[in-house]
């Protein structure tokens, strides 16, 4: 039900409510005094009818009582009875017939025995005859019996009245007199004041205690009928008020009843209500009509009402329901200066801010997108339980999957990380950076991937992303890497063979005519014979970095005396030292240092280090080498007096193809392979290299090797069991019996 | 290195054939050379060299195909013989194991000088 329709019952039951209480209780109360009126006058018309009827009766009683007590009938009998009959009977006769002549009311006279034989009577013939017991009996602790009968010969009902007769103050017979009753019938039927439908009942009580109508019904004369007016129950009225009954014609009806005193008889008067309240129908019409009219204009105000109020604001119900469902464009146009029109203005107001708010999240979103999607990295957002709830474009692409199918899974789902070939399980809860992670997508080729862990700060609510995934796919990268590490080792290893022809030529003229040569010719031929050298050194140092790219730098692993490296690697460079006028010092330590190495790696790490020392420190500066020992390693520093190196650049000395630009690198030459390859190197060793530096000042290198452990020993007892072989950079043979 | 006077080279860079037999004589040594693998077998069954240097990429017949025949198929009279690899290749980890158990050792050309080549004579027994 709306908000219209409540309010108009609402209006209605307040308009109609009070009109309908007092038209009620006014109807009532009129209704109500008005039965009480016609009952009063009920009670006192029935009141006049049972004084009519009662001295009507006396009369009689007073006539029978009168003609008993005669002096002439008593003598009479005293002689009849005295005689036994012979005398007197006459006389009697003529008493009774001289009384019924009087009298006119009076239908017969009759005196009997007490046991019911007549003997004398009004009516010929009947002397001697035994009467009924009703025509001479009377009821105990009574004087006179009074009834009302139907006659015997005629049908017509008559009133009876027995008496006793006494002789000598002794009972010595009965007299029974019979009236007509036309004039109590009329008295009874008299209806004045009692309208069209009032009635008058007079009844007595049969053996069983029902009320016997004694006189004609004006409705209903019907014998079966009269018996009955019993449904008026006219024995229980108190006498003095009207009561309501519904009479034997089943008409409610307003009664009031009397007893009457000379017989056992009850009068009643009655009156249909219809009758009686006939005079509240125009009032009662009248009420209706006010009602019906007071309603249908209250229907009809209550209409307007509720339209005029609630119009406004259902047509604002309507306008915040479709806000509700996104359509902003709506507005609620009416003009109104009270709270309803403020309603609407809000709603307007809400209407446009929110139009306003979604389209500015909208934008924010779109740009978020278009950000998203055109990073090349593939860029996800993962919530507490892994779920994705963004991925853009590049993520989509990466993983071969609809990007409305990826963002719902779980991260599970999509990825499953390998690292060189094993699975590799991510903590997505971790920040970090894990490279060199490896992905197949549902479909297509391995990928090798960057995968960047950023967790979300903050108490991050349910359904918020937790985590943003940043993949940066290195699959390209690397296959260029590849292609270029095969290429520089293609180039090299071509190179080498001009390389070997062009020193094995030079060494063949200077072996050859060493002698005869001019001095001039001889160092023209060492300088090239140098630069050979250094361009094999240049090639192999291409060809060892594209093996430690490659993973594939092999080691022999023997038993190494560093002291002896050490040694050894200083006598070689020596000579250059002296050339560059710097002094290069190193002191052996007396017992051997022993360490599981490559010795040819080994060694090249050594000889880098002070050529790199010799290159950058100038003349009169010093190179000190130092061989020392920790609990389970060995360190070997180079310390120089050189240029130093520039703090910025220190940390990415170790780095490929790396140089120290500006001045410093002047004059220098270098591939920057070097301490990449000697940190490569240490590390395969389980070994480190740092570097101490400060510009102007010299630098430091230091490296660390563990010492020869006592598992190592083993290892290398078998190895050294196996067939002695003569190792040297470029070649090695074996010994065998051939 | 009494033992070790006759010297096959077997090379096809004409250049480099060249240099080390013309070192190796120099150094009193007998040398004959092959350029391919099918001359390579024939040298070796007339001339039975003591020590042969063996190219791998060569024409017609590789070094690999060469060092298993000279060792093993006694036509050639050289199952014998010192068999030393020359090569451009660093790696010799992916070399198979009867390479490494037929040949008497490796030389890496671009990684030696001569004087290097008496070295290596000298260290087979």
């Amino acid at each position: 039900m709306n908000i219209r329709r409540q309010l108009t019952l609402l209006m209605l039951l307040i308009g109609l409510l009070p009109t309908l209480i007092v038209s009620t209780l006014a109807y009532a109360t009129i209704r109500n005094s008005l039965t009480r009126k016609t009952a009063d006058q009920l009670v006192s018309t029935t009141i006049k009818q049972e004084q009519k009827i009662n001295g009507l009766l006396q009369k009689r009683q007073e006539d029978a009582v009168e003609l008993a007590n005669r002096f002439d009938l008593q003598s009479a009998l005293g002689r009849y009875q005295s005689t036994n009959g012979k005398d007197g009977g006459d006389a009697l006769a003529t008493v009774l017939l001289d009384k019924k002549i009087n009298s006119p009311e009076i239908q017969s006279v009759t005196l009997t025995d007490l046991k019911g034989t007549v003997i004398a009577s009004t009516q010929s013939n009947s002397k001697g005859k035994q009467v009924s017991a009703q025509n001479y009996a009377i009821p105990e602790g009574q004087e006179i019996a009074t009834t009302v009968r139907e006659d015997g010969n005629d049908g017509i009902d008559r009133l009876y009245l027995t008496t006793k007769v006494s002789v000598n103050k002794k009972e010595s017979a009965r007299m029974s007199m019979v009236f007509r009753i036309d004039d109590i019938v009329a008295a009874v039927q008299d209806y004045t004041g009692l309208g069209a439908t009032g009635e008058t009942v007079v009844a007595e009580k049969d053996a069983q205690g029902n009320a016997l109508t004694l006189f004609p019904l004006r409705f209903n004369t019907d014998a079966a009928l009269k018996a009955q007016v019993n449904s008026l129950r006219l024995f229980e009225g108190n006498g003095t008020d009207a009561v309501e009954r519904t009479d034997y014609r089943g008409n409610r009806v307003l009664v009031s009843s009397q007893p009457v005193g000379f017989a056992n008889w009850v009068i009643a008067t009655k009156i249909d209500q219809k009758e009686a309240l006939a005079q509240t129908d125009p009032l009662r019409n009248t009420l209706f009509f006010i009602v019906g009219i007071s309603s249908i204009a209250l229907v009809v105000v209550a209409l307007l009402f509720a339209r005029f109020f609630t119009r406004p604001i259902l047509r604002i119900a309507r306008a915040a329901q479709l806000i509700g469902r996104g359509d902003f464009s709506i507005q609620t146009d009416f003009k109104r200066n009270d709270e309803i029109g403020m309603l609407a203005a809000s709603i307007n107001q809400m209407g446009l801010s929110l139009h306003d708010f979604v389209s500015r999240i909208e934008g924010e979103r779109n740009r978020l997108e278009l950000i998203l999607n055109s990073i090349t990295e593939s860029v996800i957002a993962v919530d507490k339980d892994g779920i994705i709830l963004i991925a853009n474009q590049a993520a989509a692409e990466l993983t071969q999957l609809d990007g409305h199918a990826i963002v719902g899974k779980h991260i599970a789902e999509v990825f499953n990380w390998l690292q060189k070939g094993q699975p590799f399980e991510v903590n997505y809860n971790k920040s970090g950076v894990l490279s060199d992670l490896e992905f197949t997508p549902v479909t297509g080729s391995l990928h090798y991937v960057k995968l960047i862990v950023s967790r979300v700060n903050g108490d991050a609510a349910d359904s918020v992303a937790q985590t943003i995934l940043t993949i940066h796919d290195e699959t390209k990268s690397r296959e260029l890497e590849n292609m270029k590490v095969d290429f520089v080792s293609m180039a090299a290893h071509e190179l080498r063979t001009p390389l070997a022809a062009v020193r094995g030529n030079l060494e063949l003229i200077s072996f050859k005519s060493g002698q005869e040569l001019p001095a001039e010719t001889a160092k023209f031929l060492k300088r090239a014979l140098k630069s050979t050298a250094e361009l094999g050194g240049l090639i192999n140092n291409l060809l060892d970095v594209t093996r430690i790219e490659r993973g594939t730098l092999r080691l022999t692993m023997e038993k190494v005396d560093l002291a002896t490296e050490i040694t050894h690697a200083v006598q070689e460079t020596h000579f250059s030292a002296e050339d560059k006028q710097v002094t290069l010092s190193y002191s052996a330590p007396v017992a051997p240092a022993f360490v599981m190495a490559d010795r040819i790696a080994i060694r090249e790490v050594i000889n880098n280090l002070i050529v790199n020392a010799i290159k950058y420190t100038k003349p009169l500066g010093h190179i000190e080498v130092a061989l020392r020992h920790s609990e389970n390693t060995y360190e070997v520093s180079v310390k120089d007096t050189g240029v130093g190196i520039p703090k910025e650049a220190q940390q990415h000395l170790f780095t490929k193809f790396y140089r120290v630009h500006g001045g410093l690198s002047s004059g220098s030459t270098g591939t920057g392979l070097g301490l990449f390859i000697a940190k490569s190197i240490l590390e395969r060793h389980h070994g480190a290299i740092t570097v101490v530096s400060a510009e102007g000042q010299g630098s430091t290198f230091t490296f660390t090797l563990p010492m020869l452990s006592e598992e190592n020993r083993a290892a290398l007892k078998a190895t050294e069991a196996a067939l002695p072989t003569r190792r040297k950079r470029g070649w090695i043979t074996k010994n065998t019996d051939r | 290195m009494a033992g070790l006077r006759k010297i096959l080279i077997v090379e096809d860079n004409e250049q480099l054939r060249e240099i080390y037999a013309t070192f190796l004589q120099a150094n009193d040594f007998k040398i004959v050379v092959a350029i391919d693998g099918d001359e390579a077998l024939d040298v070796a069954k007339k001339e039975h060299p003591d020590l042969i240097f063996l190219d791998i990429m060569l024409p017609k017949r590789d070094g690999f195909t060469l060092l298993k025949l000279l060792r093993h198929e006694p036509e050639y009279n050289c199952t014998k013989a010192k068999i030393v690899m020359l090569t451009n290749l660093g790696n010799w980890s992916k070399v198979s194991p009867e390479v490494h158990k037929d040949m008497d050792g490796y030389v890496v050309k671009a990684e030696i000088v001569l004087t290097d080549l008496l070295e290596i004579i000298a260290s087979l027994k």
